[in-house]
């Protein structure tokens, strides 16, 4: 990182033609990666990225220059042009004075990944594979070691000046599985842990990870179609929560917001949501992928109430979200790297518990879904989830496995006919969210719940 | 152009157990202004180095950097380094005489001026090309990709190319209904955007955008619009890649020169096409970029390639060798093959001879999920979409949140007409290739929805 005088200086420059605020951003992230394929180490690699963005606003209009030539000199130039790419502003920032802000990782680390020996990181990985060496009908098997170290350093010209470090280790299992009836599954899923090595050193654990998602796919091998129709559907608790991710996380964003591309937009306040609903993101949970110290503007992470009893109460902001909707950044601006603007996003998002039994959700339906697995998926005026692994009830049993659907529809539509709401809530190990700000890790989860009703699609006569 | 420095220094003397070495730098430059209701509202500028290093012989392995001022011979050892830890034996590396040999420079660079006045008239040209509009934005990029390939046994290779790419986003609301457009086009050069034929675009895609209907799930003849295609052929090129194909994994494995198709689908994979502005000149294996016909008449004549799965499959590679981002990096360093422009051949119905032809079906304008609705081992498809239903020919009313279903090799079976209207989406979301598609009118396709 530059020093403070040199930080300053960049800063000064960004602003010279009339911004109002000007932030730098600089990030070095160190990853490794080895690559398991059919019982081989097939691939090692180790991966160092370094570079530097300029944010620079006046009002409500933004410029976003970045370059990975981290000399002083260049990164002057970027501030240059970042400063001409502006034209006329009429901010005028004050002197910048540095304060140093020292917020605890939610997430902290014991053994940093990148003091552990390679050799140790090949043989956790072996050892998961072994795991699924009783698994017939494996086509394909590739099984990855991941681990990434993301220091983070922003100052910016209200004096902030800040720092977070960001470490995950990853096994992701990616298998081609052949069933007795010929039909074949791709599919692949991950252990995450937010911190060091220590997290995913206990190779019983990956193991049973492994296990576990073999023997899904095994049950989804021998899910029968469903015909098309409009049934409850019950999603199970823990990462079915990307339900709420996509039909009333993205549209909360206030990207979506201040572009008018939501359908919340305008009813804060307004009962938007089943009363049996209270929607929360919350970046401060220890343990969870999408928790940090401060999002990449470096404003602390912080726990957001965006939908209570069905009431909506606020939206996601980062800082220029939040200047067009004339509030302040609730901790939510976030990019992939430095490659990126920050914009609005999710951290961690959760339905809130509630108090209902979550046998007596299955046992009332005579024809209905129950969603026990989801895959990605996408939100906006209109939302999909992908369903990876389910069940087809029929007068309140689970008669047979289901997979490789969708379920779509209107997100305010839909959360509306939210009619029960569980109350063990189950966290989950998260994964990535694409959008415009590149990937960012998030967790979603839930409680158990059920719509009452949403049109399921499938091929059966 | 890129310059490695010192690059015969660093391959004069190669890491004990290494052969042959290559060293490939890769910059990415963009420049982006985006206008917004009347004034410039985003700007941007990015300029971003990778290089990228490949050893082969007794050791092989692969490194990458983006610290451009440091060692090769450094990055070359790496590399070494992490290939002792690999078994996955000696990389292929293509032989100098078979690579594209020379420079090749495509497009032509804009300026800031010319890219700010572009985007204005363009966000100009949006909001009054339709009153139900009530935002809009436009944003015009330049990208720039310039590589520089480098070998141990000689090979000193290079393109530079420039594409403008037009970013549009408009939301509008008519009779209380809420509804928006969002698409990407590109040009070769800041001239050829024509504003308001973009424009008119996207209000004539606004315009099929209406309150939905209720809906009766079946089976319906369909008539599958551009968008819709492109998005199931982000994911559906990948049946014909040549590493999916050879490990099985593809729906498609084991049925080269079997009849996929209906007698009417073409699928190519072009470096270049005059509708679009990105190009390809030599893969990063510098293998020159070939075109490729993946299915001719119905019939699976192709497949794309590395180095790899060609010698599996006793051919020359047609220079597909990509890469792609390995999970969490924004580097991306996972060797795979990519496309580069992916699509269905026009055939030569207009669409309103298509629609005609519809009679009774749903038109489906948009799908909205591009990336989790196929799998393609199983070929299985289910994805979500909205569109209009036609009784007799005539539109009857819209239908959203529906979703189709199937599986990829009875969709291209299905295939009843294909239209003469070729649209061309670049890089959407991948930041690596471009696909296309003509309207196509499928036989009968199950329709889930209320």
């Amino acid at each position: 990182m530059l020093t403070q005088d040199q930080t300053r200086c960049v800063l000064e420059q960004a602003v010279a033609t009339g911004g109002d605020f000007a932030e730098l951003f600089w990030e070095v992230k160190e990853e490794r990666n080895l690559d398991d394929a059919n019982g081989i180490v097939s691939r090692a690699t180790a991966v160092r990225t370094a570079g530097a963005g300029i944010y620079l606003l006046c009002g409500t209009r933004s410029v976003y220059v970045c370059t990975n030539d981290l000399c002083f000199s260049s990164l002057m130039e970027a501030a240059r042009r970042a400063a001409e790419l502006l034209g006329n502003g009429n901010g005028k920032p004050g002197e910048i004075r540095f304060r140093m802000q020292q917020i605890a990782t939610p997430n902290p680390v014991k053994l940093l990944p990148g003091s552990v020996e390679t050799e140790r990181k090949i043989r956790l990985l072996r050892e998961t594979v072994a795991a699924t060496a009783q698994f017939s009908g494996l086509r394909q098997m590739q099984t990855g070691y991941f681990d990434s170290d993301q220091r983070v350093w922003i100052a910016n010209t209200d004096g902030l000046f800040t720092e977070d470090r960001r470490v995950a280790c990853r096994i992701r299992i990616h298998a081609a599985m052949e069933g007795e009836n010929g039909k074949i599954l791709s599919r692949w899923s991950d252990f995450t842990r937010p911190a060091g090595f220590e997290a995913i050193s206990d190779s019983e654990a990956t193991s049973y990870f492994a296990a576990d998602f073999l023997k899904r796919m095994q049950v989804s091998l021998r899910a029968e179609p469903i015909r098309s129709g409009t049934v409850p559907v019950v999603l199970d608790a823990g990462s079915c929560g990307t339900f709420w991710h996509e039909c009333c996380g993205h549209p909360l964003e206030s990207v979506a917001i201040a572009a008018g591309s939501s359908e919340f937009c305008g009813k804060l306040g307004q009962q938007v949501a089943s009363s049996k609903v209270t929607l929360v993101d919350d970046g401060t949970i220890p343990g969870l992928y999408g928790s940090e110290a401060v999002d990449d503007e470096g404003t602390p992470a912080r726990k957001n109430i965006l939908i209570e009893n069905g009431i909506l109460k606020g939206y996601l902001c980062d800082r220029l979200g939040g200047r067009k909707l004339g509030s302040a950044s609730t901790g939510n601006g976030r990019k992939q790297d430095y490659t990126y603007a920050p914009v609005s996003r999710m951290t961690n998002t959760y339905l809130a518990p509630g108090t209902d039994d979550e046998e007596e959700m299955i046992r009332d339906i005579d024809r209905g879904l129950f969603v026990t697995g989801c895959g990605g998926g996408c939100g906006g005026r209109e939302f999909s989830i992908e369903v990876t692994e389910g069940w087809w009830i029929e007068n309140g049993k689970l008669v047979h496995p289901v997979s490789g659907l969708t379920l779509n529809g209107r997100g305010m539509e839909v959360i509306r006919l939210v009619d029960r709401v569980g109350s063990r809530l189950e966290t989950e190990s998260g994964g990535y969210c694409g959008a415009s700000s590149g990937l960012v890790p998030t967790t979603s989860f839930q409680p158990r719940m059920r719509v009452s009703a949403m049109a399921v699609g499938g091929t059966a006569e | 152009m890129i310059l490695l420095h010192n690059f015969e220094q660093a391959f004069q003397a190669l890491p004990e157990g290494v052969s042959r070495a290559e060293i490939e730098a890769e910059r990415r430059e963009v420049v982006s202004i985006e206008a917004s209701n009347g004034e410039i509202s985003k700007t941007g500028a990015s300029s971003v180095t990778t290089i990228y290093a490949r050893v082969s012989g007794s050791v092989s392995g692969t490194a990458c950097t983006q610290n451009i001022g440091g060692d090769l011979a450094d990055l070359l050892q790496n590399a070494r380094n992490n290939g002792a830890y690999a078994a996955g034996g000696p990389i292929p590396m293509q032989r100098r005489e078979m690579m594209f040999s020379g420079s090749a420079v495509f497009g032509k660079p804009a300026t800031v001026s010319e890219m700010r006045g572009k985007a204005l008239c363009l966000d100009k040209a949006l909001r009054s090309a339709d009153n139900a509009i009530y935002s809009a934005s436009a944003e015009v990029r330049m990208e720039r990709t310039a590589c520089h390939l480098v070998s141990s046994d000689g090979a000193n290779i290079q393109s530079d190319d420039y594409a403008m790419v037009v970013s549009v986003s408009v939301q509008a609301e008519r009779d209380g209904f809420g509804c928006g457009v969002e698409f990407e086009c590109s040009a070769v050069s800041v001239d050829e955007i024509d504003p308001e034929k973009i424009a008119q675009q996207a209000s004539e895609r606004l315009r099929l955008q209406q309150k939905p209907g209720s809906f009766v799930p079946g089976k319906y003849r369909v008539l599958l619009e551009q968008p819709a295609v492109w998005y199931l052929m982000l994911t559906a090129w990948q049946a014909f890649s040549g590493p999916k194909c050879s490990a099985g994994t593809s729906c498609l494995s084991a049925k080269m020169q079997n009849q996929v198709g209906s007698s009417c689908l073409n699928i190519s994979d072009l470096p270049t096409h005059p509708a679009c502005g990105c190009h390809s000149a030599f893969d990063f294996e510098g293998t020159p970029c070939m075109p490729v016909k993946l299915m001719e008449n119905g019939r699976m004549t192709g497949m794309l390639h590395n180095l790899e799965s060609a010698a599996h499959f006793g051919v020359s590679s047609n220079g597909r060798a990509g890469r792609a981002p390995s999970l969490t990096s924004g580097i991306p360093n996972l060797y795979t093959v990519t496309p580069r422009i992916c699509l269905i051949e026009p055939g030569s119905n207009s669409k309103e001879s298509l629609l005609e032809r519809l009679s009774d079906g749903v038109r489906i304008t948009e799908s909205y999920d591009p990336f989790h609705c196929l799998d393609v081992t199983s070929g299985h498809f289910s994805i979500p979409c909205r569109g209009i239903l036609y009784k007799n020919g005539r539109p009857t009313c819209n239908v959203s949140s529906i979703a189709i279903h199937g599986t990829l090799e009875n969709l291209f079976q299905m295939v009843e007409a294909v239209g003469n209207d070729l649209m061309i989406a670049p890089f959407i979301m991948t930041h690596a290739y471009c696909v296309g598609a003509p309207s196509l009118l499928i036989r009968e396709l199950t329709v889930s929805g209320k």
